[in-house]
């Protein structure tokens, strides 16, 4: 179809906002030569490059590792929290996966909880808040604990695993009809409610999250589990039922 | 933080509220459908089950009590929930997308609880607190009701709805309730899927029967 090979041919629809009080808008970009084998973070650099000699603002996006594990990076991709993959950052999605030709719609999580600092870019720091409020474990000093004093069974061990791979991104929430981080928090307090380390501090733990959760702003769950199909690391709706459970829990234990 | 506070002042308290209730409204909803099918074997057997739900006195005074309390705080609740979820995002995507969870029943749990609430008043100004002419048990204001046409479309619509909210509903109270596996989830969602269907039909199913058999001449 295109004189260039296999390359892409992209109508784009970013989402500019000058600053937090800009009003923003979507703003439409053709680009002609999109590489199947570039990241779509490698394409927005590419549209970058673009603007910037045509003396144009270069779109503000967030990104870090660009190998899926830090969680800086994040838009919704066609109405889709990290685009249309499952199980895939922003980063991580390649642009094989769009046909030529294709209209890609680019905005960035929404939620009142992370106000849009700058085009594509959020302030997540809500995040921070909840794990502040108690997403730990309190160590006494001293010397380091050995690590094998206290064993752990191994379905135990893989489930903490499991929820200590979020990655904080917050595409829970941008996905969430509610805008609820209720599987962002329920993965931080499983992942110290699974382990015998985390128990002694539970309960305070679970209250506290959830109330800095509710202070800030977030939605409230309904169990619609678009958080979960949304989420790069798969964290499972059981986190969600594990956070009521220890809620619940925490309530009895004065 | 009191007890009180910890349970109506967080999004996860009043949920589980939400949740608890629900189950009492579910097991009301069974009973009341199969109340409702001593309407085929006739008017006497009708008026007969109903006297026996009056004589129950005291007994009645406190179910529906409880009903009541159980309806207000799982309606205003959740509408206080849905009203956060509102203001938790104030501006919309312009692509709406999804990459699979929430379902038309979910989204609309808002609007089919507030028919309810509307249905359940009127239901109850309807039957319940209908004047009542000593000649006249409840089967012949039922039979009365349901000779109007559009009295009927209305009440399946309604019971529709009820059954629209509970295939979202019942399984979400457990998942609320902390009663979730990965593994249990598909069969949790056919469970609430089937409860819901058997709400809308087995309700519907009465007024339609009736009808029928009416516009027999
Ligand atoms: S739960 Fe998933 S989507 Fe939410 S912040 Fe963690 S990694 Fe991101
Ligand atoms: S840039 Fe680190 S996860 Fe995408």
């Amino acid at each position: 179809m295109s004189s260039n090979g296999n390359l892409l041919q992209l109508k784009l629809r970013v989402w500019r906002q000058k600053g937090p009080d800009d009003a923003g808008k979507l703003v439409e970009y053709q680009l002609d030569d999109v590489s199947p084998d570039m990241s779509f973070l490698e394409m927005l650099d590419h549209l970058n490059a673009k603007l910037i000699l045509e003396g144009q603002e270069p779109i503000a996006f967030e990104h870090d590792c660009r190998e899926g594990i830090c969680g800086a990076c994040g838009a919704v991709v066609n109405g889709m929290s990290h685009g249309q993959e499952k199980g895939t950052t922003l980063c991580q999605l390649h642009m094989r996966k769009f046909r030529n030709g294709e209209t890609i719609t680019i905005e960035p999580f929404r939620a009142s909880a992370f106000p849009i600092i700058k085009d594509l870019v959020v302030d997540r720091s809500a995040f921070d808040q909840i794990i502040r409020a108690g997403g730990y474990i309190s160590v006494n000093t001293g010397n380091a604990p050995d690590a094998n004093a206290i064993p752990i069974g191994k379905d135990k061990a893989d489930l903490a695993f499991d929820a200590a791979t979020c990655i904080g991104c917050g595409a829970c929430v941008a996905a969430c009809p509610n805008a609820s981080a209720m599987l962002f928090l329920s993965a931080k307090v499983s992942q110290f409610a699974l382990l015998p380390q985390g128990r002694p501090e539970a309960a305070r733990r679970v209250k506290s999250m959830v109330a800095m959760h509710d202070e800030l702003g977030f939605g409230s769950c309904t169990n619609h589990g678009e958080c979960s199909t949304a989420c790069p690391k798969e964290i499972s709706l059981a986190n969600i039922a594990r956070l009521n459970r220890e809620f619940a829990k925490s309530l009895i234990s004065v | 933080m009191t007890l009180v506070k910890q349970i109506f002042g967080t999004s996860v308290g009043r949920k589980q509220v939400v949740g608890l209730t629900s189950l009492v409204l579910c097991l009301f909803i069974v009973g009341h459908l199969i109340g409702n099918y001593y309407l085929l074997f006739g008017e006497a057997a009708f008026d007969g089950y109903a006297q026996k739900l009056y004589h129950l006195g005291y007994l009645l005074y406190m179910i529906e009590i409880g009903l009541v309390t159980a309806f207000v705080l799982h309606f205003t609740l959740a509408m206080s929930l849905a009203l956060k979820n509102m203001s938790a995002r104030q501006s919309r995507y312009a692509v709406a997308g999804s990459k699979g969870g929430a379902t038309w029943f979910s989204r609309t749990m808002a609007i089919t609880g507030t028919w309810i609430l509307i249905f359940l008043i009127l239901h109850l100004i309807h039957f319940k607190f209908a004047p009542r002419d000593h000649h006249y048990e409840l089967y012949h204001i039922v039979d009365q009701f349901f000779a109007s046409k559009a009295y009927v479309v209305y009440y399946v619509i309604s019971v529709c709805c009820v059954g629209f909210h509970v295939m979202h509903g019942f399984q979400s109270a457990f998942q609320t309730l902390g009663i979730y596996r990965d593994d249990i989830k598909p069969g949790l969602e056919k469970l609430s899927v089937a409860f819901g269907v058997i709400v809308a039909v087995g309700y519907s199913v009465l007024p339609i029967f009736m009808t029928l058999t009416e516009a027999k001449p």
